[in-house]
Formats: structure tokens, sequence, C-alpha cells
């Protein structure tokens, strides 16, 4: 199945199974990352990221093709995060690394040290308070705007501004630690 | 403004986010203090840092599996052209 993505979402609507694995196929990688960012649990955002898809199924006649479907999907999964965090209140660790980082590069000396720093950073993301690991989420993984940051989050941009700047700050201090 | 108070300003100036007004006190200011400089030269490598680590994941590999389980095949003859999902 080929097209763009508002192509495909027609597809799917005229019962077309396949082209709505093709969106999957595209788009899992991002729905997976922001999930995996905000909950810091690789099977709890595998979870939400299944959630997230079927979500959009059901609610794909409702989404205008404006080309914007993978802002649309990234708008479902953060709200899924959002209101699972609010329903159990429970706060996760990311304690385990088995999902790599897509695309490190290099050769093997270069790519542990690599890895470490990584880690190290994760690790960091991860003790943030919640509200702060999803402004770097979509920040620094999803290169929002703070506009857009503002509108996944529901909150003012004022909001993203602050939270942004307390987040580096208690980033740096982490790293400063973890890396020394 | 001294600095502790124009720290928050010189956050959303690294990330490019400032509207014109802020972002000329932002630069006014880091003109003439060495201190926010290299503050702003470290945020700039702690955001490079990070988009860096945050790369997206690799995702699982039966996520695809999984979700495509849920959907179910279209029934030929039903008039109904979008599949409903039964909710489990």
């Amino acid at each position: 199945v080929h097209g763009t993505d508002d192509e495909l979402v027609a597809h799917c609507l005229q019962g077309r199974r396949e082209a709505f694995s093709e969106l999957v196929l595209r788009h899992q990688k991002m729905v997976y990352s922001v999930a995996r960012g905000m909950l810091g649990d690789a099977h709890l955002a595998e979870d939400l990221a299944q959630d997230a898809f079927l979500h959009a199924y059901r609610g794909l006649s409702s989404y205008r093709a404006q080309g914007k479907f993978s802002a649309w999907l990234r708008m479902i999964v953060t709200r899924l995060c959002l209101n699972y965090r609010r329903d159990t209140r429970r706060e996760v660790a990311w304690d385990d690394l088995s999902g790599h980082p897509a695309e490190l590069t290099d050769g093997p000396d270069s790519r542990v040290v690599e890895w470490e720093r990584r880690s190290s950073v994760q690790r960091a993301v991860d003790s943030l308070p919640e509200d702060y690991r999803d402004v770097i989420v979509l920040r620094f993984m999803e290169d929002l705007t703070y506009d857009e940051i503002a509108r996944q989050l529901g909150v003012p941009v004022s909001t993203i501004e602050t939270r942004l700047h307390r987040a580096k700050k208690q980033l740096r201090q982490l790293l400063r630690e973890l890396l020394v | 403004m001294n600095c502790e108070e124009l720290e928050p300003w010189i956050s959303a100036f690294q990330d490019n986010e400032i509207d014109l007004r802020r972002r000329r006190v932002v630069e006014a200011h880091l003109a003439c203090c060495p201190d926010c400089r290299a503050l702003c030269d470290e945020w700039a490598d702690l955001a490079r840092d990070v988009r860096t680590s945050l790369s997206r994941m690799e995702t699982p590999d039966n996520l695809h599996a999984r979700v495509m389980r849920q959907i179910p095949e279209p029934v030929v003859g039903s008039g109904r052209r979008f599949p409903v999902i039964r909710r489990q």
C-alpha cells in the first residue's frame, strides 16, 4: 500500500485493513518512543502504544486530513499517557535500557562510550518529575515548539517555558553527578 | 533584572522561543555577563546531549502484530465499509 498518510487514512475508511497496517509501520517508532519517554517503562509503553493505535483506528473518521496525521497520533498517545498517570498516580522508573536507541554510529569502542553517555542522560531524564520529563521528551525527542508542546499537554505556553527551564536546571545538576 | 531573574529568559532564548522584546534584553545582558554566556553555552551543550540521547527507540518486535490482531478483517457483503473494533 502506497501513498501519503492522508491517502492511507482514506483507504482505511474504505475498509482496507492493510492501509492501517502501513500507518502502524510508519508511526510505531514515534508512538512507542513518546510513550516510553513519558512513562519510563518499556512494557507499559508497549501497552499504551497499542492503545493509542486502537484509539486512532476508532477515531479515524474524525481525523481531518490536513497532512498532519503524525501530529494527531502524537496527541493521542500523549493524552493517553497523561490519563494513565492521572488514573494511577504511579511514578515508574526507567530501570531497564533493553530498548536500544536507534541509530548508534561509529565503531565498537565509541559505540560503548556513546551508549554509556546516552544511558546516563536517559537515567537523568527518567529521574525528573513527570511534568518535566514530558516537556523534555516533547522538546528534544519530538522537536516540538513551545506552542506545540502547550497544545499537546493542554497547558499555557508560559507553563511550558517555566517547566523547560526548571527541567534543564535539574538535568544539568543530575548529569554533573552521573558523568563525573 | 539580575542574572537569576533572567535565567528563564535565557533558557527560552537558547531554545529560540523568545519574543523580540525579551530577546533584546537577553542579548544586552549576555553581551556584558560572562557567567550568563557560559550558562547559555552549557545549556546548548545539554540540549545537544539530550537530543542525541533521546533519539526514538526501536519498537518492540511484536507491537505491529499486537495492534493488527485487534483490527478486524472487513466483512464482505456486510454493507459496512469500515470494520468496527469490539471492545475486549
